[in-house]
């Protein structure tokens, strides 16, 4: 499972680049874009921030509408030579020139472009801190790419959190839509960085409006604007949680339309290009019963869980069964009770079984029922058919092979392996392997 | 198998139209096929309007499952016997649908003479283990070998070693001559060990059964 790709494939969308980036990425995700060397770019947007702002302004907006990079772990995970630390010093340079530049007598309005670079400067720490958190998110997202769907659909409910949609971590899509505001999301670094960038911000504002209006008008105004966004807060809280609820509600449901859509493709990939196949051979009822019982096996083994963990008895006994049941005409019910890992012992009575279920399926012409016993590190496996059966005191030329394949396999690795079989009443095979005197093994 | 010969009455209870139409044809002759149904609802109409001596019980089906129709007609109509169907392998379908009180369970691609035979058995008040639900059967009460209190908890040795037989293919015949016993023997150790899979209150039948909503 794995977050839903946000761009179409074979368009190419710029990116803001998240390994060669000094504040928002956009001059390397243009650079990545264009080929031409980031450092034009920035130059660039430097030059025309000195013109009125309006680089500056263009950086902004570039920052807000480009999406962040991808894979924040591809890109050679290059690190910015400018952390938030680094664009809070940026801002403190700034501020230093214009006051030089002012004391060196230039005619630099300084109580205007002063707040302006202060509030410009927490705008950029408080979207890089967003951005960072969103490609953390991500990168733990592809970390848990295989973790569960059904976990996180079936996960309870997660208290309604006063913050509002605080960002799970892990939660794959957090990368793809989410804008990582919420403090919720951030450790407590982050949060560090976030209220520097809003204490820069709110020193900013406050240093464009307070010259340009009397304090006491200016208090009395915050005051009432304090009470209207509380009562507003008040009035909005119950809409935030439902909000909230329902993104949660929609996750879920994206999920199962996930889940829904891979159950489609399986459908479609294999049920309908079998009854496809079955179609055209109609005409050929062994192909066709063939084709269907294979197909079975691997919904099955689909739909349900497989039977025993890899590396089992159960597992190594069933691929045995599926092969066999591909390769000849015939239907074989495979009945495990217990299980035990493969070792070399395990192994050579698997290899015996194989034989022994080949040898039914090829010569009974009937059903035949696999049932293997692990009880207290003794393993059993019984191999009966109800088919011709033969005289096991006059086995043919081609039963050699039970002597050599089946038995001596078995006694080789200090097991045991009767062979019974009276024409007509089927064969039956039992193979036993005592439990191992050290007793590794367990049941 | 004794009384062939008045048709058992039975009712055919699956949401697959074509499923119905190929069972009631390998069955024709051979038994009264007196209702069938397509959902629950309609399945407890049918079989309290027809009072069959069989039905035979799709575990997956629209309208509460296989399990719906036990829990309204098994206490009310004591003569008629379930035998359930199912593509379903999972243990959870199987013990949920035998605790449910189905007195017996055959996957759906048996084949036409064991269906009748398992009919047969079911409509005699036997019960029918296919060699899969043998085989859950001593798995839920082998774990844990600690001794069991309560004695519908564990198996006696008679009665595992008759699973161990079913589960590896015999016939009830067969495990009769194997284990030098009469096939009524047989079959008395088989519905008792219905009836402890039915009421034994193990940790893995309830595990199990909780799965399909069957405690």
């Amino acid at each position: 499972m794995h977050p839903l790709p946000v761009a179409e494939p074979g368009v190419r969308r710029v990116r803001r680049s998240v390994g060669d980036r000094w504040a928002g990425g956009v001059c390397g995700g243009l650079a990545e874009h264009t080929g031409v060397p980031a450092w034009v770019f920035r130059v660039a947007f430097v030059i025309t921030a000195l013109l009125a702002g309006l680089g500056a302004l263009a950086y902004a907006l570039l920052w807000l509408v480009l999406p962040l990079a991808e894979h924040p772990a591809a890109g050679g995970r290059r690190t910015s030579p400018l952390g938030v630390g680094g664009l809070l010093g940026v801002v403190a340079v700034v501020l230093g020139v214009l006051v030089g530049l002012q004391a060196a007598g230039l005619p630099v309005r300084l109580s205007l472009w002063a707040p302006l670079v202060l509030a410009g400067g927490g705008l950029a720490v408080l979207w890089r801190a967003g951005d960072d958190a969103r490609a953390a998110a991500r990168r733990r997202a592809s970390q848990s790419a295989d973790a569960q769907v059904l976990d996180r659909a079936t996960e309870p409910p997660a208290a309604a959190a006063p913050a509002g949609g605080a960002v799970e971590p892990g939660a794959a899509e957090a990368g793809a839509a989410e804008p990582a505001w919420s403090v919720g999301a951030l450790d407590a670094g982050a949060r560090l960085r976030v209220l520097a960038g809003v204490g820069l911000l709110v020193l900013g504002v406050i240093g464009l409006i307070l010259p340009r209006i009397a304090l006491r008008d200016a208090l009395q105004s915050v005051a009432a604007t304090a009470i209207a966004l509380t009562g507003m807060a008040i009035i909005a809280l119950p809409w935030a949680s439902a909000w909230s609820a329902r993104r949660r509600a929609e996750r879920v449901a994206a999920i199962r339309a996930e889940e829904r859509a891979a159950m489609a493709a399986r459908v479609h990939d294999s049920v309908l290009q079998t009854l496809t196949l079955i179609q055209r051979r109609a005409d050929d009822p062994v192909e066709v019963a063939r084709l269907a019982r294979t197909e079975e096996r691997a919904l099955r083994s689909w739909l349900y869980a497989p039977p025993g963990p890899s590396g089992s008895l159960a597992a190594a006994l069933a691929e045995v069964v599926a092969a066999t049941e591909a390769d000849y005409d015939t239907r074989i019910e495979l009945v495990t009770v217990g299980d035990v890992v493969v070792d070399d012992r395990v192994a050579a009575l698997v290899a015996a079984t194989r034989e022994a279920v080949r040898n039914a399926a090829k010569h009974a012409g009937a059903p035949a029922t696999v049932y293997a016993e692990v009880a207290d590190g003794a393993v059993e496996v019984n191999v009966r058919d109800r088919g011709r059966g033969f005289d096991p005191s006059s086995m043919g030329a081609d039963r050699h092979g039970v002597r050599e394949s089946i038995v001596a396999r078995v006694q080789a690795v200090g097991g045991r392996a009767v062979v019974r079989s009276m024409p007509g009443e089927g064969t039956e095979v039992r193979l036993e392997l005592p439990a191992q005197p050290a007793g590794s093994s367990d049941g | 198998m004794g009384e062939q010969d008045q048709h058992l009455r039975v009712v055919l209870v699956d949401d697959h139209a074509l499923f119905r139409a190929g069972v009631a044809a390998e069955l024709a002759g051979a038994v009264e096929l007196v209702g069938q149904a397509g959902d629950a609802p309609e399945a407890v109409a049918v079989i309290r309007a027809t009072r069959p001596d069989v039905v035979l019980l799709d575990v997956h089906l629209p309208g509460g499952g296989g399990r719906a129709v036990l829990d309204a007609c098994v206490p009310e109509l004591p003569g008629t016997r379930f035998l359930a169907l199912s593509v379903s392998d999972a243990a959870d379908d199987v013990i949920g649908i035998v605790r449910g009180g189905a007195r017996g369970y055959v996957t759906k691609s048996v084949d036409a003479t064991e269906l009748l035979a398992a009919i047969q058995r079911v409509a005699a008040g036997d019960a029918v283990f296919s060699p899969r639900l043998a085989g859950f059967v001593l798995d839920a009460f082998s774990r844990g070998a600690a001794p069991a209190a309560d004695e519908l908890d564990q198996l006696s040795p008679r009665e595992r070693e008759v699973m161990r037989y079913i589960a590896r293919g015999y016939t009830y015949r067969e495990v009769a001559r194997e284990l030098v016993l009469s096939v009524k023997t047989v079959e008395t150790h088989v519905s008792a060990v219905l009836r402890k899979l039915q009421l034994s209150n193990r940790h893995e039948l309830a595990r199990w059964a909780q799965a399909r909503g069957v405690v």
